[in-house]
Parts: C-alpha cells; sequence; structure tokens
C-alpha cells in the first residue's frame, strides 16, 4: 500500500495503481476517455490531465499512465489541472462531425457525455473544419467505420491486438490528417469484432445488426447470461417494445471482463424467429389449460414406470429441479436422463467454448445423467409408452437416431421454444420461454452460479417457463409440493435442498455470479492476457 | 340576519311576462333580420363552407421536402423521443446519397394517439416537420387510415401553407464538404 495526497486528502492505494484509478476509487472524478481498464494503457487522450508535485513544483502529467509512489502528492482540482483537462476535450471535439443525431453512438457516447459533465465551452474554431471523409466504410462483417467521428484514441487497436491478437486495424497518415483503417486486403472479420463497438467512445465504429435499428435511450436493459456456450458470458439484453435489439457484454472482471464473441452477440435473432407460439395436440392446435388436462388424462392411466424423460442443458437451473422433482414424486428417477445429442462447435482459446449449451454443468450440479445411453436404449426397446422432451431437440441434431431411439414411443411430449423438428415429430408439442423471458439460473463451465433476468413478456399467455409448466402438470396428476408462484421462489427452495446451494436465495446470487464448489469443465478465459492489476470497477469502460 | 328583498318580484314582473316578450322581441327580430340579410349570418354551413383559420393554427402534420423532392427528415428519431404520446414510428435506411447518413423508410403517425402538443416540430433539428396544414378535422372510417404515413405526410408543394407566418428556415447544419465551416 502506498500513502498519496489527493487534493489535500490523505489517501491509501494498492501498489502499482495508476493515478486514475486511484483517483476514482477514492470518489474524485477525473475525466478520462481513451483508458479502458481492460486494455493497455495507451495515454493519447490527455484528457485525465492531473498536477503531481516534483522537486521543479507541481507538473502536469497524464493520470493513467503514471503509477503511484509513496508520498505522491497529487492535485485534479487546480486552474492549472482544469484547464488541461477542458483543452484536451476541446482538442478532441475541433474536427468532430457533431452529427449527432444521426449518429447511433448519440446517447451513449463518452465524448457527448464528457462535454456536458466537463467542456461546456463556446466553439472557438477560426479556420474552416477539416473533413477527413470516409463516411459509412464497411469494414468487416460486423463494423461499419466512420472516419470523420473518430477520435484516435486507439482503444479498437489495442482491443484487436490484445483480445483476438489478429491486428486487422491501425492508424495511417499524419496530424490531423491520421484516420484509423484496416490494413490492404485485410477484413476485420475476427471472431471478437462486435467489441470494437463497444469500446469505441465515439460513434466511429458501429454495428451493422444495429445500425439505424434503434436510438439507444429507448433501449431497456436487463441482466442476463449468455446463451450460446458453456462460458456463460455476462450480458445485458437491450429491448424495447417487445423486441430485443442487441445483447451487450457486461462487465465481469472474473469471467468475461467486458468482451463477448460475435457469435453470442448476434444470437439475439435466433430466439425471436421461428418460435413455436400455439400449443400443438397432434394437428389441432390448443390452449395451455386444455393441453395440460388431455396430457394429466393420457398419464394418470398409466404406470409411474411407462413414463420417460429427456432433460436438456439448455434448460435453466429451475426446469432441471421441478422436472427431477416431477420424476421423483410422480414417475421414477431413474427414467430421467440429459442426453444432448449436438455435435461439439468450435472453440478458442479465448472465450468461446466447443459445450455450445449454457448448463451442462448445472445437470451436473442436480446429478442428472449427461450421457443417458441406458435409458436411451430402454427407450429404444419400448419400455416406455410416454416420452418427456423438455427443451431438447433429437430430431434436429441427429433425425435418424432419434427415429430410431422413439420408434416404440407411443406418445411423444414436446416443451420447445422453437419450431423444431422434434415438435412436428411429437404428438404433443407446448411452447416455453426462452432465458430472455423468464427468470432463471445457469452454472458455467467454471461453475459459477448465474442469474438471469426477465427482460421481455412474451405476448401468448400459453407461453410459460418449463418449470412452471412442470408445476401445473404436477398438479393436474394430484402431486403434492409444487407450490412454486415463479422461478425465484423455485430457486429459492431448491438452494434448501441442494447442499452447494446452501444459504442462498434467487436475489443473494451477486451479480457477478457465485463460483461453486463443482469440479470445472473447461479452463478459466484468456490465459495468457496480462491482467490488469488495477481495475478499480470505477473507469468506464 | 338582514334579509334582502329580491327587486322586481312585484305586480308585472311577478308572472315574467314582460321578460317573455323580450325575448320572443329579440329572437323575431333575429328571425326577421336574418330572413332577409342572410349574409349577416354569424353561423358557417361546416364542412360544405369552411373559415378561415388564423395564422399560426397548429394543424396537421407534413414533411418538408428537399429540394430533390427526397424527405428532408433524416430519420434521427428526436421527434419520437419528444413525442408524449407515443404516436410517431419511425424506420431508418440508409440513404443513398453520401452526404446523408440516413432516411426514414417508414415514418408513421398515429393520429389516433397524437395529441397536437407540437413538440415533435420543436425537437426537430432540421425543421422537417410543420404542422401547419390547416385542418383540424381528422376523420376517418378505419383505425388504420389515421395512420398517416410518408407519403401522405409529403403529399404537398413545400411552400408555406399559411403566408406570411413560419418563413421557411433555412437548414443550417448540413454533413460533408460543403458545408458552412
Amino acid at each position: 500500500m502506498a500513502k498519496i495526497t489527493i487534493d489535500g486528502k490523505p489517501m491509501e492505494v494498492a501498489d502499482g495503481t495508476n493515478v486514475l484509478e486511484a483517483c476514482l476509487s477514492n470518489s474524485v472524478h477525473l475525466e478520462h476517455f481513451c483508458y479502458h481498464p481492460y486494455l493497455p494503457v495507451a495515454g493519447n487522450c490527455r484528457t485525465c490531465m492531473v498536477e503531481i508535485e516534483g522537486p521543479k513544483g507541481p507538473m502536469l502529467t497524464i493520470g493513467c499512465n503514471t503509477k503511484v509512489a509513496e508520498g505522491m502528492v497529487i492535485h485534479t482540482d487546480t486552474p492549472k489541472a482544469k484547464t488541461a483537462q477542458k483543452s484536451a476535450l476541446e482538442m478532441l471535439l475541433l474536427d468532430h462531425p457533431l452529427d449527432c443525431p444521426v449518429c447511433d453512438k448519440a446517447g451513449e457516447c463518452k465524448l457527448q457525455n464528457q462535454y456536458m459533465e466537463y467542456g461546456l465551452y463556446d466553439f472557438r474554431r477560426g479556420v474552416p473544419r477539416y473533413f477527413k471523409g470516409g463516411k459509412a466504410e464497411d469494414i468487416g462483417e460486423h463494423v461499419m467505420l466512420d472516419q470523420e467521428r473518430c477520435v484516435l484514441c486507439t482503444r479498437c487497436i489495442r482491443f484487436v491486438d490484445e483480445i483476438p491478437k489478429s491486428s486487422e486495424l491501425g492508424i495511417v497518415s499524419r496530424g490531423h490528417e491520421s484516420k484509423i483503417t484496416i490494413f490492404p486486403d485485410v477484413r476485420l472479420d475476427n471472431a471478437y469484432s462486435g467489441n470494437v463497438t463497444d469500446i469505441c467512445p465515439v460513434g466511429a465504429l458501429t454495428l451493422k445488426e444495429f445500425r439505424f435499428k434503434q436510438r439507444v435511450w429507448f433501449l431497456k436493459k436487463a441482466e442476463s447470461v449468455c446463451h450460446g456456450c458453456a462460458r456463460g458470458c455476462n450480458i445485458t439484453v437491450e429491448h424495447n417494445r417487445g423486441r430485443i435489439y442487441r445483447f451487450m457484454p457486461r462487465e465481469n472482471a472474473e469471467l468475461n471482463k467486458t468482451w463477448i464473441c460475435d457469435e453470442g452477440r448476434f444470437s439475439f435473432n435466433y430466439f425471436q424467429e421461428n418460435r413455436l407460439e400455439e400449443v400443438r395436440l397432434g394437428h389441432a392446435t390448443s390452449n395451455l389449460s386444455d393441453g395440460i388436462a388431455q396430457l394429466a388424462n393420457l398419464l394418470k392411466d398409466l404406470s409411474p414406470d411407462d413414463v420417460a424423460g429427456i432433460a436438456s442443458p439448455t434448460g435453466a437451473l429451475e426446469d432441471l429441479y421441478v422436472m427431477k422433482k416431477l420424476f421423483e414424486k410422480r414417475f421414477r428417477l431413474k427414467n430421467l436422463a440429459a442426453p444432448f445429442w449436438g455435435k461439439p462447435g468450435d472453440e478458442d482459446k479465448i472465450l468461446k467454448l466447443a459445450d455450445k449449451t449454457p448448463n451442462t454443468q448445472g445437470l451436473n450440479l442436480l446429478g442428472f445423467d449427461t450421457e443417458g445411453k441406458d435409458l436411451l436404449s430402454r427407450i429404444e426397446k419400448g419400455e416406455f409408452k410416454v416420452v418427456l422432451i423438455a427443451h431438447n431437440n433429437p430430431f434436429g441434431q441427429d433425425e435418424e437416431r432419434a427415429k430410431k431411439v422413439f420408434a416404440k414411443v407411443k406418445a411423444l411430449i414436446v416443451l420447445s421454444v422453437h419450431k423444431t423438428k422434434t415438435v412436428e415429430a411429437g404428438s404433443m408439442a407446448f411452447p416455453v420461454r426462452t432465458f430472455i423471458e423468464k427468470n432463471g439460473t445457469f452454472v458455467n463451465a467454471t461453475s459459477r452460479l448465474q442469474r438471469f433476468r426477465q427482460a421481455v413478456e412474451p405476448e401468448n399467455p400459453d407461453i410459460v417457463e418449463a418449470s412452471l409448466w412442470m408445476v401445473r402438470l404436477a398438479k393436474a396428476l394430484g402431486a403434492t409440493g409444487f407450490d412454486f408462484e415463479d422461478s425465484p421462489s423455485v430457486f429459492n427452495a431448491m438452494a434448501k435442498e441442494v447442499g452447494a446451494l446452501q444459504g442462498l436465495t434467487f436475489n443473494k446470487i451477486p451479480a457477478t455470479g457465485k463460483v461453486l464448489d463443482l469440479k470445472p469443465l473447461a479452463a478459466e478465459p484468456f490465459p495468457g492476457v496480462k491482467a490488469q492489476p488495477n481495475v478499480s470497477g470505477k473507469a468506464k469502460v | 340576519m338582514k334579509v334582502v328583498q329580491r327587486p322586481g318580484n312585484k305586480g308585472p314582473f311577478k308572472t315574467y311576462v314582460v321578460a317573455v316578450l323580450k325575448g320572443l322581441w329579440l329572437t323575431m327580430g333575429h328571425v326577421v333580420s336574418n330572413l332577409f340579410h342572410p349574409e349577416k349570418l354569424p353561423t358557417v354551413f361546416f364542412p360544405e363552407e369552411k373559415k378561415a383559420l388564423p395564422p399560426a393554427t397548429r394543424g396537421r402534420h407534413r414533411l418538408m421536402k428537399r429540394e430533390d423532392g427526397s424527405p428532408r427528415c433524416t430519420a434521427c428519431m428526436l421527434c419520437a423521443t419528444a413525442c408524449p404520446a407515443e404516436c410517431i414510428h419511425i424506420l431508418a435506411e440508409e440513404s443513398p446519397n453520401p452526404d446523408i447518413e440516413k432516411l426514414p423508410a417508414k415514418f408513421d403517425i398515429d393520429m389516433l394517439r397524437c395529441v397536437y402538443c407540437g413538440f415533435c416540430v420543436d425537437a426537430c433539428p432540421l425543421d422537417a416537420i410543420r404542422m401547419d396544414i390547416p385542418e383540424v378535422t381528422v376523420a376517418g372510417y378505419t383505425r388504420d387510415s389515421l395512420v398517416y404515413h410518408k407519403e401522405f405526410l409529403m403529399d404537398h408543394d413545400n411552400k408555406d401553407v399559411v403566408p406570411d407566418y413560419n418563413p421557411p428556415r433555412p437548414v443550417l447544419w448540413t454533413h460533408g464538404p460543403h458545408a458552412n465551416p
């Protein structure tokens, strides 16, 4: 720990912290722009100017690239420091086109925010404005570049050098003519390219998928967890009027930092397209209560041994728990398994994992059989009359095998989000909600229990959470102990029974998740990336 | 407590005969004058006949056009943001003109929701939307017919509808190499 003085107040900060983070973590506001807590320091925007006392008196220097030292005396609000901060911002805005009304970044633009917070000066340019040109350049599969809006903070360059290590971006020309561009014959097509648009503090890099779609101030936000793979990166679901417009990474210093892969980022359309909207009973459509009543009638006459269940690692922990409980109380627990039929996807050494399901570790936590070979062979032999498939899609993943396995089953009950081949093959199909439409929890590959919150409510009231669907079925079958109102209450009941979740309630799960005592299925992300020792969580990312 | 006597409630006034006769005299006077001088009638035979609305009437919306006939609107959605009734629905698209970033692919105003507050006009940085078409009777047979689309809102000659009022403001800010420094 180093003892320093900021604006006359003595403080103690960890060794190796930079002056900027030291100020921010002690509630001293200091403007910063090019500094990103998870990227190397470049120190080119010069807005975090402070005065540090030295042998020749107070000297101006930038806060982000200066490490604290014992006895350092820092001034952030002297007239000299204030003028330096303000003129740095004025320089950044000098050739900025100020096309905020048509800029997609407006509303979350750091230049806008900082002008309102620190600038508020009169425009002083005496010579004609220099126009760099280069509006709306297509530089990659997902990214558009506007060189005029760029303020050369080099965050994007540092990102592509540091995280995907693909280095597609660079600065050409000098002085006021310098601009960010892609290298000749290279396009910004790495698997993490979307992140450059998040860290771009202005509207220079924008996402094609979000371009002109919605102004950011209309978007409502819900904390969530990416559904794309077992990594479970933290995201924010941003939606308006029941429609999802984008997934944005949410800061979690211990997991995804502030990055997500493009596959996860652009998966939001997958959850809005090709949805199963109605209850299907054979070829007829019906409503939920009739469907549940008909299913309960069918199941009432059967012996508990006649029903098998197939869960899925794409279901939330709550869905799996209620399904397990249903089989425990009403049927046989040994007839429940969660074999996943999909093939492993591509993985890399940064975030992506081959397991493209979000909750495999959750199955392990609740003690599900994740292979299910025994159960499948028994289904194939014709031991079961009814098979309940929740979230799983065997016919879509491996149709030939699924046809063989389920050939002798009389009734296939399918709970599905999408209109899958399994829905077509099933004798009854019920629509259920995606993770965007419900509250719940996933356990990721590194055994981190993470909560996701509901973003939108489906228009059709027949689309319910799989857990609550099971509760309704259990009640229709006369089973007791299923007094759950919603997913949080399911979680709270589960936390009392499952040892690893002891003492937790749904609302007590930290926003960044809680690591459970389970054997991790994958290594921690970002091996070999330099750890940032001075992340205070206070710097704007 | 002092009791105040009502005035004029004695004699012929008690039966209101005088008041009734006075009223009949006035009415008959108007009947006779209207019969012989119909041009003095204050009644307007709406909707066949319409009164000229005063200047600065806040009427129906219109979308202003550029010289080439394309909409002046750049789909910045500040009007939709300012709208308290949430009646403006805009879908943006890429503009073919490199000097203009975006254009409205769809610009719908739901007149059933509009409260005629005029905030959209105030919010517009490009003077692209005005509420100066002197029409205050918005009616239709279906709900859909009262959602005004871009084509309908732009179906005018771009002139000032109410003369000597609200002269066209120059577009102060334009993007591109020809913009004013």
